[in-house]
């Protein structure tokens, strides 16, 4: 299902506010991204890429686990269809 | 069937995948610095471990391991059985019902076949070295989850995911 542009900004924005409760401060969000990409059998799907300055520590996948799965039933909560299917980058590989 | 006489049956291994696309990403490995096609592979290689390790499940809860040609071949079937847009979908609709392990695994395996996908076809898409290692690393948590939760609930993930319900 494509989103709206409304719903990728309501994503982004949504991602943006509760990142901070499962990542440390030494986690410093530059800026939230979500996009429509075409998927596996027509399907689009919502790609959201959480963008960081350089210089954190390596991201733990328990934690990211957990934010994922939270905001899967958050997601799906606020009646958003999409899942949060989250990417990291930092912001220094986006500007090479 | 598609094993030869004689032969047991013997998964593809999700960590020696996890750890080719590894190697596809680390320059002294390689000989030199990762390329885009480098960090395709990895994120592909990152799906296909979650694909191989659920397949592997399905078919050791439902069949055991394959002692004997009759084993070793309801072994294979079940193992090749598996469909992956069956498999996301059953899993994604059903994800309430799992305990937080299993959601994990429902949760990467969603995420990673939208991503091999993108990885796979998509000629603008931009993928970073980060990425590739980020999904490796994803697959692994996931699949080590996965390998936590009960018999009972493996059994019912492969029934899920290689039976059509009506």
């Amino acid at each position: 299902m494509t989103a709206s542009p409304e719903t990728l900004q309501k994503i982004a924005n949504i991602i943006r506010s509760e990142a901070p409760k499962y990542l440390s401060a030494e986690f410093v969000i530059h800026d939230v991204t979500a996009e429509n990409r075409p998927g596996p059998d027509e399907e689009d799907w919502v790609d959201i890429r959480v963008i960081l300055e350089d210089a954190h520590p390596k991201l733990d996948m328990q934690i990211h686990m957990r934010f994922r799965r939270e905001m899967g039933d958050l997601f799906e909560k606020l009646g958003i269809p999409h899942n949060p299917n989250m990417s990291y980058t930092d912001w220094s590989e986006l500007n090479v | 069937m598609t094993t030869p006489a004689g032969v047991t049956p013997a998964p593809i291994d999700w960590a020696n995948l996890i750890q080719a696309g590894r190697d596809l990403l680390n320059p002294q490995q390689a000989g030199h610095l990762p390329t885009h096609e480098h960090v395709r592979r990895a994120a592909s290689n990152a799906y296909y471990a979650m694909f191989h390790s659920l397949a592997h499940s399905n078919a050791t809860v439902l069949v055991g391991s394959p002692t004997n040609p009759t084993t070793a071949a309801a072994w294979s079937r079940i193992y090749r059985g598996l469909d992956h847009t069956t498999a996301r979908r059953q899993l994604q609709s059903n994800r309430q019902h799992l305990s937080p392990q299993a959601q994990n695994f429902t949760d990467a395996f969603a995420d990673l076949q939208q991503r091999r996908h993108l990885a796979d076809y998509d000629p603008n898409a931009v993928i970073t070295t980060n990425d590739g290692a980020l999904y490796l690393d994803s697959a692994e948590s996931a699949i080590l989850d996965f390998a936590q939760i009960t018999p009972d609930e493996r059994a019912y993930i492969a029934m899920l995911t290689l039976v059509r319900s009506r």
